[in-house]
């Protein structure tokens, strides 16, 4: 009984994989359209070192190797597409072996890992190789900011004008940063993906996004208007593409409708408080581990609370 | 309570099977932020070798009459009086380049939960000199930890050993962070783990083993190998199982360990085993 | 006004930013300890932040003379100790005689005053030459950072133990230690220093 309900699982967890990797192909595209051969490399240097690992962690561990488990494959991916397309090739494979071999062998499958492999491939990698990853010096977009990305010019606090000449641009991720998280619209493209496969999820980036919108407008880095600080804000870096993909990994998220909202309100606290204080121009992957490890804090508490308590059960019945 | 330990059996315990720092989690703090480099790891880990000697030797002879809760701070209070006046003569006399880190931390080896541990568990409980043999082998079980996370931390950080410089086309900065310790120190654990699951199956040993727990160790420790006996005595199973067996029965003693640790300093866990004794 | 102020933003430095536990190793096999008994977080955080507000600003008030402040380091550790012990002991004995303490919650009293976390304040608070209200603040963050870094352990190492596909190896202490050292390095997402660097 145990063992079919677990092959279910398993079943079930490759045809998530699955949808996440067909996700993945769009700003994978949008990266080779953009950085040409390159992207492909740094693609390359992060897919394959993360599955040598598994299936390596999978030999030393005398485990079963499950070559046909994707989420190596989904891990190397979304490391690559979060860094500059100019890093230098062994970044990215540092960044997937420690995502592999720290974040997810050790706790057995990728769907009982407690935290995002590939968050905490790239917070590694951050912290590790700070000035490499947030340099977008070589074969940059540079349409309207040169070779200065947007959370550069924001953790500097110099303002980004925002008009109609160059919104479009910033939309798309005509400027300096991350290869493949800068295009807003393919992320909603994704998130309208999602919302056919795993609706649910969504409520997730739905509360990221909201508690994000709402630290910019309370807690401004820029003196300027608020359309400047909110569109540079989630266009910056790879707030969007962490929204779609790290965010809703379906081995950390919370069951309940309710804990899905308020885990990725949670996040998108923390992620802009970070970037307020925070020694990093990117701070979403450290976000989401943070909220990884409070997330069974703050399910307990929800559920000690009554009155939701009680609301919680009729949505559950929905789920 | 009354035979010797001998000293490869103290070894065993103390460095191997119980090491502190990676099956007991006692110690962390020295190790995690201080073994940044291989020099300042060797200092740390010689001034907590000489403060758990010398304490735990103290304890034994002097201290068994003691209320528990008196004799921890005196525990704290040797060790100041063994670190202070070495860091002074540091200071003062050598090393004039001694990083604030390297003096922030020497003396807050004093109070570490290595020497609180070995001095409750065992010294207060036992013949001075194998509270010394217990002593000098966990002391070696710390200094190994440190001396290893220290090289590996210095060399992947900073690319240096021991202050020369190594040519090595990467270095990764988070090597010198709390965090890349802690996953080192898990990675260590979890190498631990496999080799004595492998070099110490329970069949070989278990009658060594209840012979020296009852001599020597806490009582509850022996109850629980007594228990584990039993269980073994009737198996003829395959090698693996054994295996596997006895990697559970290692971690079981060691949370054991620890809670008669907690016991003995007050955190409530229900003590009837005491009374049983 | 200007003194609450300072207290407090110490205090969230001391828990989020540069969380003592998490992000400086400090106290941490205490919080792994403690992590095993959720129902003593409060009890702890009560106890560790006020014999750190007690030791930090005894040892500040100190370093404002002279005399004290011209002592060779070692000379200010041991004195930093001997404070921290001296309030243990006072403080252990007032509830002995007093309230009549059972020796078993005096040990408890002794794992939350004699730890690495609560003697490091002090060292904390000179080399970041604290205010009187920062030392404050500092004392009561240690407490709460302690707290918070045995809450969210506690919760994973529960996580772990219902995780059956962890690797024989990997069983108990290493995936424990794998992921506190995770959790160490969400919280370096606030800073890229070390404590005394």
């Amino acid at each position: 009984m145990a063992n079919s309900s677990r092959k279910q699982n398993n079943q079930s967890a490759k045809s998530i994989c699955a949808d996440y990797l067909i996700m993945l192909i769009a700003p994978c595209v949008m990266a080779f359209v953009y950085y040409g051969a390159r992207s492909l490399l740094v693609l390359a240097s992060a897919v394959f070192p993360a599955i040598i690992t598994d299936a390596l962690a999978g030999i030393v561990l005398r485990k079963k190797i499950y070559i046909r488990d994707l989420s190596a494959i989904f891990t190397g991916a979304v490391i690559a597409l979060m860094m500059p397309s100019g890093v230098p090739l062994y970044i990215p494979a540092f960044a997937s072996i420690f995502a592999i071999g720290v974040a997810k062998a050790p706790f057995g499958s990728s769907t009982k890992a407690p935290f995002v492999p590939a968050a905490a491939g790239f917070a590694f990698a951050s912290v590790c190789f700070k000035e490499q990853v947030f340099s977008y010096t070589v074969g940059t977009r540079d349409a309207v900011f040169g070779s200065t990305s947007l959370g550069s010019m924001l953790m500097k606090g110099s303002s980004v004008h925002v008009g109609t000449a160059n919104i479009f641009d910033i939309v798309i991720g005509n400027t300096a940063g991350p290869m493949g998280t800068g295009c807003i619209l393919l992320m909603a493209a994704c998130a309208v993906y999602l919302l056919i496969r795993r609706p649910k999820a969504l409520l997730s980036s739905a509360g990221f996004i909201v508690a994000c919108i709402l630290m910019v407008v309370l807690f401004p880095r820029v003196p300027s208007s608020m359309k400047s600080n909110v569109i540079p804000e989630l266009c910056s870096g790879s707030l969007m593409f962490a929204a779609v993909f790290l965010i809703t990994d379906p081995s950390t998220l919370p069951r309940k409708n309710l804990n899905k909202i308020i885990y990725g309100a949670v996040c998108g606290i923390i992620c802009m408080s970070m970037r307020h204080m925070g020694a990093y121009e990117e701070t979403v992957c450290f976000a989401v581990l943070l909220t990884n490890a409070l997330r069974p804090v703050f399910d307990s508490a929800i559920e000690k609370m009554p009155s939701i308590a009680k609301k919680s059960p009729r949505k559950e019945v929905t789920e | 309570m009354k035979g010797n330990l001998s000293f490869r059996e103290a070894l065993k315990k103390g460095a191997v099977i119980y090491n502190p720092v990676l099956v007991q989690l006692v110690g962390l703090c020295p190790v995690v932020a201080a073994s940044t480099t291989f020099q300042q790891a060797a200092m740390l880990s010689a001034a907590m070798c000489i403060e758990l000697i010398a304490t735990c030797v103290i304890a034994s002879a002097l201290l068994k009459n003691l209320p528990r809760w008196i004799r921890v701070p005196v525990y704290f209070l040797i060790g100041l009086a063994f670190v202070c006046p070495a860091l002074y003569y540091f200071e003062t006399y050598s090393l004039s380049s001694m990083s604030l880190g390297l003096k922030i931390y020497l003396p807050l080896t004093a109070i570490n939960s290595v020497v609180a541990v070995h001095c409750e568990q065992f010294a207060v409980k036992n013949s001075v000199k194998n509270a010394f043999l217990d002593a000098v082998a966990s002391g070696i079980g710390v200094s190994a930890i440190f001396l290893i996370t220290g090289a590996v931390r210095e060399i992947l950080g900073k690319a240096t050993f021991a202050g020369v410089s190594i040519n090595l086309p990467v270095t990764l900065k988070g090597m010198a962070l709390p965090f890349g310790c802690i996953i080192l120190l898990g990675y260590l654990a979890a190498l631990l783990n496999s080799v004595t699951a492998k070099t110490y199956p329970h069949t070989e040993e278990s009658e060594e083993t209840t012979e020296t727990e009852n001599e020597a160790i806490t009582e509850t420790e022996a109850e629980v190998t007594v228990i584990q006996k039993t269980e073994a005595e009737p198996e003829t199973v395959t090698v693996q199982a054994t295996e596997e067996k006895s990697v559970d029965d290692i971690i079981e003693s060691a949370t054991a360990d620890l809670d008669e640790f907690l016991r003995s300093l007050g955190i409530d866990i229900p003590a009837e085993e005491d009374s049983a004794q | 006004m200007k003194m609450i102020s300072d207290l407090l933003i110490t205090a969230l430095f001391t828990v989020f930013i540069q969380n003592l536990v998490l992000s400086s190793g400090l106290g941490m096999s205490e919080a792994i300890r403690v992590s095993t008994k959720p129902g003593s977080f409060g009890k702890f955080a009560v106890m560790i932040s006020g014999f750190s507000v007690v030791t930090s600003v005894i040892c500040s008030l100190l370093n404002l003379t002279g005399n004290f402040s011209a002592l060779p380091f070692a000379g200010k550790a041991a004195v930093y100790g001997g404070i921290l012990a001296a309030v243990y002991i006072i403080i252990a004995l007032l509830l002995k005689l007093i309230f009549r303490t059972s020796d078993k919650e005096l040990g408890t009293l002794g794992i939350a005053a004699l730890n690495t976390l609560v003697f490091a304040v002090p060292f904390i608070n000179e080399s970041a030459a604290y205010s009187f209200a920062d030392a404050i603040g500092s004392g009561i963050g240690a407490g709460i950072a302690f707290v918070l870094a045995a809450a969210l352990i506690s919760k994973g190492s529960a996580a772990l133990q219902n995780n059956e596909n962890i690797p024989e190896a990997f069983r108990g202490t290493p995936a424990l230690l794998i992921y506190v050292g995770l959790l160490s390095l969400a919280f370096a997402g606030f800073t890229d220093s070390t404590l005394f660097a």
